[in-house]
């Protein structure tokens, strides 16, 4: 169940937010970046599975996240202009190899459960368009995921106790995560105030000497050799 | 001259005051002297800002103090 | 001594590990994080490398940086600040990217390994890019030429490479300075077309071909050819530090007109026969879709001669018979080709992965020969550096795999009948296996080939593509449709084996030796023209990969014994990835490819895994 403030954040969202030019495909684009994790940590999950059957049942999941990735590239393109950026965040394993693999899975399970409950109410506050086709689709099919991914850890040997106690772990580094990137959206807004004043104020007396030296046309100190910072 | 092959508590430090040395030797190298004081005042501000970022997790907390 | 190349930071993140003056391992971190193009610490990259040597960070002698960053942050400062009042977004952005993170570089990689910052090195970018292009060229000396978008300052350079007492003595003779840089113009009129930059330049390229060069008068005023044969760029019609807000200015658009839209059509189709300009008149062109055909071919011919002239002014500078050529323009195989043909240089070396991904390999190089464990001369490399994997587990999965279930995920518009199963078969030797595909192919099958270690750099060598036979326009029209996703206007290349190169090329012979890698645009001899058609771009030429079978032993194979019953050693390669992401490195995300798309057989090393109905 999204909280209160997740609830009005989107609602704004997508009644003022998106309304503005180049912010509903940098949103889609996050959606899609968002389906796309869900898919690498699946099948990065994989290897550490042995049993074929349950490797089928995760490839099968990662095929229709795959295909959630892409309806979301095919919603970018049609709101946006521009050709979509791949995304650029650092990607890294959830767990430690030696972890047992049902861990990766129960992140992963938190995850879709949070992204459905999230898809499914800009759904509902969306008016028809590609993106709400788009969101239908992938809310109905998100909803059989959490169920399909709990079995799964079952089947992966996790008790339903180990299970409840890792979900409620995944839940609080989230929900820790959300609150660092919200402490570190303050401090950037204290960083671009601070860096336009230091801009308007240093770089009036530093352009001239800027546009200077980009008007030269060769490089005269020559930097060409193997450096060490220690020395 | 020997290598020193350990990273010590320290080094993190070190390495950031004399990447802080290099760059303003790299400035003047490239006849942009002008930058130095600018890019001193660009890195106390890092400074500062890495500060209230390291702290802004308990900001409400120390809101609540006041 | 165990030296680690690394370069990250702006695009295509990579490491290579040298141990002894032998390159053990080399990949780009794209392949292991599925990201285009990952600008992150290459922390799986690395990982593999040290895998494969069975090493540890600490194992380590020398880590090298492929990149000055403080060099590169007075170019990002100075340039963030010179366009004052009108640059505060570019400059807060920039700051906080450099002094968040970008600046700090060496100590981040000292605290990723546990490494001593003792044993850490850098260089400039250009230089990496130099000794990248040097070492493993088998030159004695060569004369040297990067042209890239940016490095740390400079945007194209001119070096002489020559082995004196057993190292690599590499001298500056020229860099000309940010912003007169061919690369990000290039990049710049990429974006305008309507494609990605840093990306999809090989789009431009391609368009390229459709195009008259009508406006390529006014390029040359734009990049403006100076008596010492180097150039400059006229930055008013450019705004390169806001690159993917707006990298043209309105000025640019005032004489070229308005920007294309990403989906703004482009009916250009490399498999139209016998129209004129090889346009096709199924659907009409529009004034607008020429007119960025145009563009395209003005900007490619106003490249190809201002390379040229810096050519020619390195000739003059370092007499030599041999070139070596890298930076990220090196990627431009039309280009290249001029250079082949119109140079003052006999022999052209281009490494196998010329781009930023493959400084980590010149940086490991380098400083390992320094270190004096390097034969001079000896090493040239292959691309086949990365990942092998063995896919027994993950094909015994393909019989649990209800197909059922994944066809409602196909590709958009793809469909495959009700029925339809997945069956596998594991072959005892290679000559077998290459007997059932090569029946496959000449069956007007698509088949992904998936073998061994993935090639380091953009372009599949036969380790990971996607093979039709390459007389069939129609089946590569469906490649394009269901596999590829692939603009009509973006041709296909083959790869030949080195037997039949002659054979296929009408080109001299003795060049054969060049054409290992597909770095160069070559025309095809009229007699098989008709054979590889699909695989021809409109003016008749093809990015070739001659293949021989000391590098790729198993896909040479596969080149002679399909040339044995297509009459010549030729196949239509393109790279195994999807649209918007990287080639594939795991089987896992092979098989994924395979089954989602109208791919009909996929080989993973020994395995064959076919989608059969009934």
């Amino acid at each position: 169940m999204l909280n209160p403030i997740e609830r009005i954040k989107i609602k704004l969202a997508v009644s003022l937010g998106w309304t503005m030019q180049g912010k509903l495909p940098e949103a889609i684009r996050n959606f899609q970046a968002t389906e796309a994790d869900g898919v690498w940590h699946l099948r990065r999950g994989m290897r550490l599975l042995a049993d074929p059957r349950q490797k089928a049942i995760v490839f099968s999941h990662s095929i229709e996240e795959e295909s959630h990735a892409d309806e979301f590239t095919r919603a970018y393109h049609h709101y946006g202009a521009r050709p979509m950026q791949p995304a650029n965040y650092e990607r890294a394993d959830l767990y430690d190899p030696k972890s047992p693999a049902w861990k990766t899975f129960a992140f992963v399970h938190v995850g879709e459960h949070d992204a459905t409950e999230r898809f499914r109410l800009i759904h509902k506050e969306l008016g028809n368009g590609v993106l709400k086709e788009s969101l239908g689709k992938i809310v109905a099919d998100e909803e059989g995921h959490v169920d399909l991914t709990h079995d799964l850890l079952l089947a992966m040997g996790a008790t339903p106790g180990q299970i409840k106690r890792e979900i409620l772990k995944v839940r609080l580094k989230r929900a820790w995560d959300r609150w660092l990137r919200v402490g570190k959206g303050v401090v950037d807004i204290f960083a671009t105030a601070l860096l336009s004043l230091i801009y308007y104020v240093a770089g009036f007396f530093l352009f001239t000497a800027a546009r200077r030296k980009l008007s030269s046309r060769f490089v005269e100190y020559d930097n060409n050799h193997l450096k060490k910072l220690s020395r | 001259m020997t290598i020193d092959n350990r990273r010590h508590w320290y080094t993190g430090i070190a390495l950031l005051a004399k990447t802080a040395a290099r760059t303003f030797s790299t400035l003047r190298s490239h006849r942009l002297g002008r930058f130095v004081p600018f890019l001193g005042v660009l890195l106390f501000g890092a400074i500062v800002l890495w500060f209230i970022n390291t702290i802004a997790p308990l900001a409400p907390f120390v809101y609540s103090l006041f | 001594m165990k030296v680690l190349g690394i370069s990250y930071g702006y695009h295509d993140s990579s490491a290579c590990l040298v141990v002894d003056g032998r390159i053990v391992a080399g990949a780009a971190e794209e392949r292991f994080t599925r990201q285009k193009h990952d600008p992150n610490f290459p922390t799986y990259a690395i990982e593999h490398c040290l895998e494969k040597a069975r090493l540890t960070p600490r194992d380590l002698d020398e880590v090298v940086f492929h990149e000055d960053p403080h060099a590169k942050f007075s170019r990002v400062l100075c340039a963030a600040v010179a366009p004052f009042p009108g640059s505060r977004k570019e400059f807060v952005n920039s700051v906080k990217a450099w002094l968040g993170r970008k600046l700090w570089s060496l100590n981040t990689i000292s605290k990723r390994l546990n490494v001593a910052p003792d044993r850490i090195s850098y260089l400039s970018h250009h230089f990496s890019h130099a000794v990248t292009g040097f070492i493993g060229s088998g030159f004695d000396e060569a004369a040297i030429l990067i042209v890239d978008a940016v490095g740390d300052w400079a945007c194209s350079a001119l070096y002489k490479g020559a082995w004196v007492d057993g190292k690599p003595k590499i001298d500056r003779l020229l860099e000309i300075a940010y912003p007169n840089s061919l690369g990000l113009v290039y990049s710049a009129v990429t974006a305008y077309l309507g494609f990605n930059p840093n990306d999809s330049e090989c789009s431009t390229m391609a368009l390229a071909g459709f195009g008259r060069p009508i406006f390529a008068d006014k390029i040359r005023e734009i990049i403006t050819k100076l008596d010492d044969d180097s150039y400059e760029v006229d930055q008013s019609y450019f705004s390169f530090q806001s690159f993917y807000r707006g990298p043209v200015t309105e000025r640019f658009l005032k004489a070229f007109g308005p920007a294309r839209a990403t989906n703004d059509k482009l009916p250009f189709n490399c498999f139209s026969d016998g129209q004129s300009n090889g346009h096709s008149t199924e659907e009409s062109i529009s004034s607008d879709a020429q007119r960025f055909a145009d563009v395209a071919a003005s900007v490619q011919l106003v490249l190809e001669e201002r390379v040229l002239g810096l050519a020619q002014k390195l000739h003059s500078m370092a007499p030599s018979e041999n070139l070596c050529f890298a930076g990220g323009v090196s990627l431009n195989c039309v280009l290249n080709s001029r250079l082949l043909r119109e140079s003052p240089f006999e022999n052209i070396y281009i490494p196998p992965d010329p781009g930023d991904g493959g400084t980590a390999i010149g940086a490991a190089l380098y400083c390992s020969a320094l270190g004096g464990s390097l034969a001079p001369r000896s090493l040239s490399y292959s691309p086949y550096l990365g990942a092998e994997f063995d896919e027994t587990s993950d094909a015994a999965m393909v019989k649990h795999i209800k197909f059922e279930h994944i066809l409602g995920y196909l590709k958009r518009g793809l469909t495959l009948p009700a029925n339809t199963r997945l069956t596998s078969k594991t072959f005892d030797s290679d000559e077998a296996l290459c007997e059932e595909v090569s029946t496959l192919l000449m069956e007007r099958n698509i088949v992904g080939w998936f073998n061994g270690r993935f090639e380091l750099g953009p372009r599949a060598l036969g380790n990971r593509s996607i093979l039709v036979r390459p007389d069939d326009t129609a089946l590569a029209e469906r490649l394009s449709r269901t596999v590829k996703d692939r603009a009509a206007f973006r041709p296909y290349a083959f790869s030949v084996s080195e037997e039949d190169a002659t054979k296929a090329l009408a080109i001299d012979p003795s060049l054969n030796r060049m054409m290992r890698w597909m770095q160069y645009a070559v025309p095809v001899r009229p007699e098989i023209a008709n054979q590889v058609r699909a695989a021809l771009h409109v003016d008749g030429t093809t990015r070739v990969q001659v293949c021989n079978a000391s590098e790729n032993p198993t896909y040479h194979a596969l080149l002679t014994t399909f040339g044995r019953k297509f009459g010549i050693g030729t196949l239509l390669n393109t790279s195994f990835n999807p649209s918007g992401y990287p080639i594939v490195a795991t089987p896992v995300e092979a098989m994924a490819m395979f089954v989602r798309t109208g791919m009909d057989a996929l080989v993973l090393n020994r395995t064959l895994i076919r989608k059969e109905v009934g």
